[in-house]
């Protein structure tokens, strides 16, 4: 079969037939049982009841013979009689329900017969008390008259005496009726002979004759019937006993039926037993084969099921169910098949979301940016963490589906701008709408200086996503770099322009030293020619200024003990604030030495004090403070100067060290002593930081560096002087510069002090000049910026190299260190500053003397 | 001598006096010009009991007394049989007028051949039983036997107990002395009559009789008879069951009751004695006056008992010979 239903109910469809049978075979044995017992009660019970009640009925019938025949009295013996009938209706009634007719009659017959001899009985029974008391009459009246006769005085008591014992005679009783007959006949006759011989009263002997005679009668009479109860006893047994013998025969025969009846029943009873049996065996067979297919069903639902639950917890073993089947269960197992791999596929898809999911939980959660995604309708959906931070929002003000215009009046507890890319200022509202249909780009900037950065995206379905970047750090790194590119550059400028001023100055400086020097001058013109040099001096000094700012000037750092040095200049600070400022020392005596040009660092903090005085100019308090910090560059030596004057704003802060950047009006700040301080501090190796908030009051901290960090060849250096140049008479000096207006002074001056010079104006020209005329030649000058390819540096290396006794001298407006950042200036080589003093010259050229 | 005694021989005076009284005012010339009965016939019912005996012989004594020695007496017994009694009655039509002494087998059934006696002249005298239309009915005061006996007999039982009747043929007699009796333990709350059985008014079926009583009521404290020979046979059924301790009472006080009273510690209590010879003789006294007066306005007569208990045994005196009566009766 391949199908399970119809197995099924084949099964159920034979048990119930079996259990049908079983019922059908155990009522028909039941039936026949039943039948055959109702036969029997109906029939063989009843008989059995009836003779019971015959038997019983006729041995109390007999019982009542004797009973009968003794009765002492008339009445008594009616009574009896009476029992007698009534005893007897009863049997007849009884014999009525006899089924056996031929039976019935038998017994009617026999009853009728011994119902005749009771009847018989009764009437002589009867007869025979009548008798009784007719004898009993007479034998009173003989005994009254024999009382008579004797009577005291009496001679007739001889004679009565027969009489008396007749009258005793009486009272016999006779059992033997021939013999009775013959022996009251002769009492008789005897006893009336003897009335014979008594003289008696007249009258008194017939009436005594004749109670003689009829009591002889009653006597005869007596004992015949006497004589006839005696046979009717008999008969009446007799009768009895045929009636009991009839009725043993009838039992006889309703035994036999009761035991063939008995046979049917077990016959019967067989015969159900044996359909009971095979109904049975057949029930019993059907219900062992629906056990073995229950039982090979249920193992294999319960390996199908136990797959299940396997898989139901997890499992994710790949295995074949074998369950060979052509049925439902077949059908189950390899539905149960492609169930389980749609649902591993499942597992594995829903892990694969799953740990997808957690990447992206995750990289929500975790990436600096702020999210946040509203509906098209403007309703929030989702957020992250950094979101709450970056607006510094509570997670329970925030909830899904609340409205951007709430979520922005939270954020607005804030004060900000927002901003487009090209700072134009935007209104939240109209971009809101713009939002959800194209992407776009902002800032929002707080005034406590929090910079936001919105990257909002249009989704396609509608609503849109924003990333929130935390721009503050950035701008504030962005200025910064912006500050000190700014800063560069302009130290380039500056430092170019200086450079080439300084040039101007030198020849400007050297003819003006030169026509002083003529001997043809006025007074006036020579007082003239003072004054210009004065003003080139000036020149000089701002170009030096400059230089300082674009960290060109040339330092003389030393040790130096900061705090003994700031308590050296406080008169001088006190001096230069104004009076209603106080000027409080936060000194730590304890602080290390720093490497630093003590010089400039007066010049430096004398600015500021000057700068904070101004800021203050209603008065305040003018700190400065000294500490060893670990700040920013580790073994520092801080400096702060902090005022609690009005502040800057921010716009004011990004320019404030910018040369000529001034607040002040025209013509009162040079702008250039913040940059000084600046470059001076950024050329020591120092930083600088500027904090102010406006109405606050501005801190300038200075973080300059301590000794040991250039070493001390450094310091030693510095001390040394350039070693001077001793030159024979015929030996000329090889001037190298790029600039004509620089190599004219410097060789009208070498001339005026007593020195031949040639000049050639680039490095090339120098070294084909020197391997021709090497033997005249006694040294070289020359500047280390020769605008080619080959510096003044590389020609004195070149020299060197190729001449080792020539000497060479380099001369440039850049400070040492500079150069030797640049320039790869060694520390052997002789170096003098532009523009070159005639002074120095002298010192360095000296004639062979 | 005891209360009751004393009673007792005050009645038996009185009633002596009464009839000697009787005797003597009546003048000898009424005997001698009133025409006697040559005939007295006596029709009981069993001569088997003493009783019919004691009565038969002291009707046939009287009448001999007072009619002379001519008279014939002639006794017959019915065996209780109404039919016999009948025939016997009907026999009587053939001869002259005569006293006939009838003790009824049944008081009502003979009621025709009675009246028909009478039409002929007879004087039909009813003794021991009534008989319907009898002109004369002398019985016993049946009633007040019962009553008496079964007073005594509660008394006897401290006023508490089952009490059982023993039944008889149904005569007047016996029915009176049924009511008597239950009209006497009316009056006893404590006492019960739990159960009745008839006892043929005979030994045999008293013994029977109170077999079953016995094995019915098993806790049976006492036993009423309607007569003597029925007492006598529970009396020995009872001792034969070991139940001595039973109480009988029973109507009739024949001298065999006296005799058992007297020698046995049995159950019997007490019998309300008759006087069957005082019967016997005043039925011809009454019926020889009713024809010398010519009055033959039908007379009942009702003798008082008188119980006798083992204490007044002795001085009993006795149905056969009570000198008194026979002294009172002896002369005409």
């Amino acid at each position: 079969m391949t199908n399970l239903r119809q197995r099924s109910r084949v099964t159920i469809l034979m048990m119930a037939a079996l259990t049908l049978g079983l019922g059908i075979v155990g009522w028909w044995a039941l039936q026949q049982t039943e039948r055959t017992a109702n036969e029997v009660q109906s029939q063989t019970l009843v008989n059995v009841s009836v003779i019971l009640g015959l038997a019983e009925r006729a041995a109390q019938i007999a019982a009542l013979g004797p009973y009968i025949g003794e009765s002492a009295v008339p009445f008594q013996l009616q009574a009896e009689r009476r029992e007698l009938e009534d005893r007897f209706d009863l049997l007849r009634n009884r014999v009525l329900t006899i089924t056996d007719l031929a039976f019935r009659t038998e017994m009617q017959q026999k009853i009728q017969s011994l119902n005749d001899r009771f009847q018989q009985l009764t009437d002589v029974v009867e007869v025979e008390l009548f008798i009784r008391e007719d004898i009993r009459a007479i034998q009173f009246e003989l005994s009254e008259w024999l009382r008579q006769l004797m009577q005291p005085g009496n001679d007739r008591i001889q004679s009565s005496n027969s009489l008396a014992v007749y009258t005793q005679f009486l009272q016999a009783d006779f059992t033997q009726p021939y013999q009775a007959e013959h022996q009251i006949e002769t009492v008789r006759q005897a006893t009336l002979n003897s009335l014979e011989a008594i003289t008696l009263e007249p009258g008194v002997l017939p009436i005594l004759r004749e109670l003689v005679n009829s009591s002889a009668d009653k006597l005869q009479e007596r004992a015949r019937v006497n004589a006839q109860k005696t046979l009717l006893f008999a008969s009446i047994r007799a009768e009895s006993e045929r009636l009991t013998e009839s009725v043993q025969g009838f039992v006889a025969r309703v035994q036999e039926d009761i035991a063939s009846q008995r046979e049917q029943i077990t016959a019967a009873v067989q015969r159900g037993r044996l359909g009971i049996m095979l109904v049975s065996l057949l029930a019993f067979l059907s219900l062992l084969e629906g056990f073995w297919f229950m039982s090979r069903m249920t193992r294999d639902l319960k390996t199908v099921t136990d797959e299940m639950t396997q898989l139901a917890d997890g499992s994710t073993e790949e295995r074949e169910l074998v369950i060979e089947r052509k049925d439902e269960i077949g059908d189950l197992v390899r539905s149960f098949g492609v169930f389980r791999r749609a649902s591993l596929d499942l597992v594995r898809l829903s892990g694969d979301l799953e740990s997808q999911k957690r990447l992206l939980e995750t990289v929500f959660n975790t990436i600096n940016d702020g999210l946040s995604v509203f509906s098209s309708d403007q309703h929030l959906l989702a957020w992250n963490e950094r979101y709450l931070e970056l607006f510094e929002l509570h997670g329970q003000d925030i909830y899904i589906g609340m409205p951007l215009r709430d979520v922005q009046q939270l954020m607005n507890q804030y004060p900000h701008k927002n901003y487009s890319l090209d700072r134009q200022l935007l209104d939240m509202d109209s971009i809101n709408d713009l939002r959800a249909r194209e992407a776009h780009l902002f800032e929002r900037q707080y005034d406590s200086g929090k910079v936001i950065e919105f990257r909002s995206q249009p989704m396609t379905d509608g609503g849109f996503v924003t990333l929130y970047t935390d721009m503050t750090d950035r701008r504030a790194i962005e200025s910064q770099l912006q500050q000190s590119q700014k800063m560069e550059a302009l130290g380039q400028l500056i430092g170019g322009v200086s450079h080439d001023f300084n040039n101007l100055l030198a020849a400007l400086v050297g003819n003006l030293q030169l026509l002083h020097t003529s001997d043809r001058l006025t007074d006036k013109d020579r007082t003239y020619a003072e004054r210009a040099m004065g003003i080139a001096e000036r020149g000089t000094h701002l170009v030096e200024r400059l230089l300082a700012f674009a960290r060109r000037q040339h330092l003389h750092p030393e040790r130096v003990d900061v705090p003994a040095l700031i308590e050296g200049m406080v008169d001088l600070i006190e001096y230069s604030v104004a009076p209603n400022v106080d000027v409080v020392l936060d000194l730590d005596d304890d602080a290390p030495e720093t490497w630093i040009d003590p010089s400039q660092l007066e010049n430096a903090l004398l600015n500021l004090a000057i700068n904070a005085s101004a800021a203050m100019p209603d008065g305040g308090q003018l700190t400065l403070k000294v500490r060893a910090t670990g700040h920013q560059v580790t073994d520092k030596i801080e400096v702060q100067v902090s005022d609690t004057g009005s502040g800057m704003s921010p716009e004011v802060m990004r320019r404030v060290w910018e040369p000529f950047f001034t607040t002040k009006a025209v013509g009162q700040g040079s702008g250039l002593g913040l940059s000084l301080v600046y470059g001076f501090v950024r050329q020591s190796g120092g930083d600088v930081l500027l904090e102010s908030q406006p109405g606050k009051g501005t801190r300038v901290r200075l973080f300059l560096p301590r000794p040991g960090l250039n070493g001390p060849e450094q310091e030693d250096r510095a001390e040394v002087p350039v070693p001077p140049v001793v030159l024979s008479p015929r030996e000329t000096v090889l001037l190298v510069d790029d600039d004509a207006s620089v190599l004219q002074p410097l060789h009208d001056a070498m001339h005026y002090l007593g020195f031949g010079t040639r000049a050639v104006s680039s490095a090339e020209a120098a070294l084909a000049w020197v391997t021709e005329h090497y033997e005249t030649l006694g040294a070289v000058l020359t500047d280390v910026n020769l605008g080619g390819e080959i510096s003044g540096v590389d020609l004195a290396n070149q020299l060197e190299l190729d001449f080792p006794d020539l000497p060479v001298v380099l001369t440039s407006g850049l400070p040492r260190e500079h150069l030797e950042q640049y320039f790869r200036l060694q520390p052997h080589h002789r170096l003098l500053a532009k523009p070159v003093r005639l002074a120095q010259l002298n010192e360095v050229f000296q004639r062979e003397s | 001598m005891s209360p009751d005694q004393k009673r007792f021989s005050q009645r038996v005076s009185l009633v002596a006096a009464v009839l000697l009284l009787v005797l003597l005012a009546s003048p000898v010339h009424l005997v001698a010009q009133t025409p006697m009965p040559s005939r007295v016939t006596i029709l009981v019912n069993d001569l088997g009991n003493d009783y019919f005996q004691v009565l038969s012989r002291s009707v046939r004594r009287t009448a001999l007394e007072w009619f002379g020695n001519h008279v014939r007496v002639t006794v017959v017994s019915s065996g209780y049989d109404v039919e016999r009694q009948r025939q016997q009655l009907n026999s009587l039509m053939a001869v002259e007028p005569s006293l006939v002494v009838l003790s009824a087998a049944d008081p009502n059934a003979l009621s025709a051949e009675v009246q028909a006696l009478q039409a002929l002249g007879h004087i039909v005298i009813a003794v021991d039983v009534q008989a319907s239309g009898a002109l004369i009915t002398i019985t016993t005061d049946n009633w007040d036997a019962g009553y008496r006996a079964c007073q005594h007999l509660a008394r006897a039982l401290n006023a508490k107990g089952k009490v059982a009747l023993l039944d008889g043929p149904p005569v007047s007699s016996i029915s009176e002395r049924l009511e008597g009796c239950q009209a006497a333990l009316y009056y006893f709350t404590n006492v019960e009559v739990v159960d009745r059985e008839n006892s043929g008014a005979s030994y045999v079926g008293g013994i029977e009789a109170m077999s079953r009583l016995m094995s019915r009521n098993p806790d049976l404290d006492g036993v009423f008879s309607i007569n003597d020979p029925a007492a006598l046979g529970a009396s020995a059924a009872a001792t034969l069951q070991g139940r001595t301790d039973l109480l009988i009472a029973s109507v009739d006080g024949s001298p065999a009751f006296a005799a058992a009273l007297r020698e046995s510690e049995g159950p019997l209590l007490t019998s309300a004695a008759q006087f069957p010879q005082l019967m016997g003789a005043r039925a011809i006294v009454f019926g020889l006056q009713m024809l010398r007066t010519g009055n033959y306005t039908p007379q009942e007569h009702r003798i008082p008992v008188q119980l006798i208990t083992r204490d007044n045994t002795d001085e009993f005196c006795e149905w056969q010979n009570c000198a008194g009566i026979d002294q009172n009766t002896s002369v005409p």
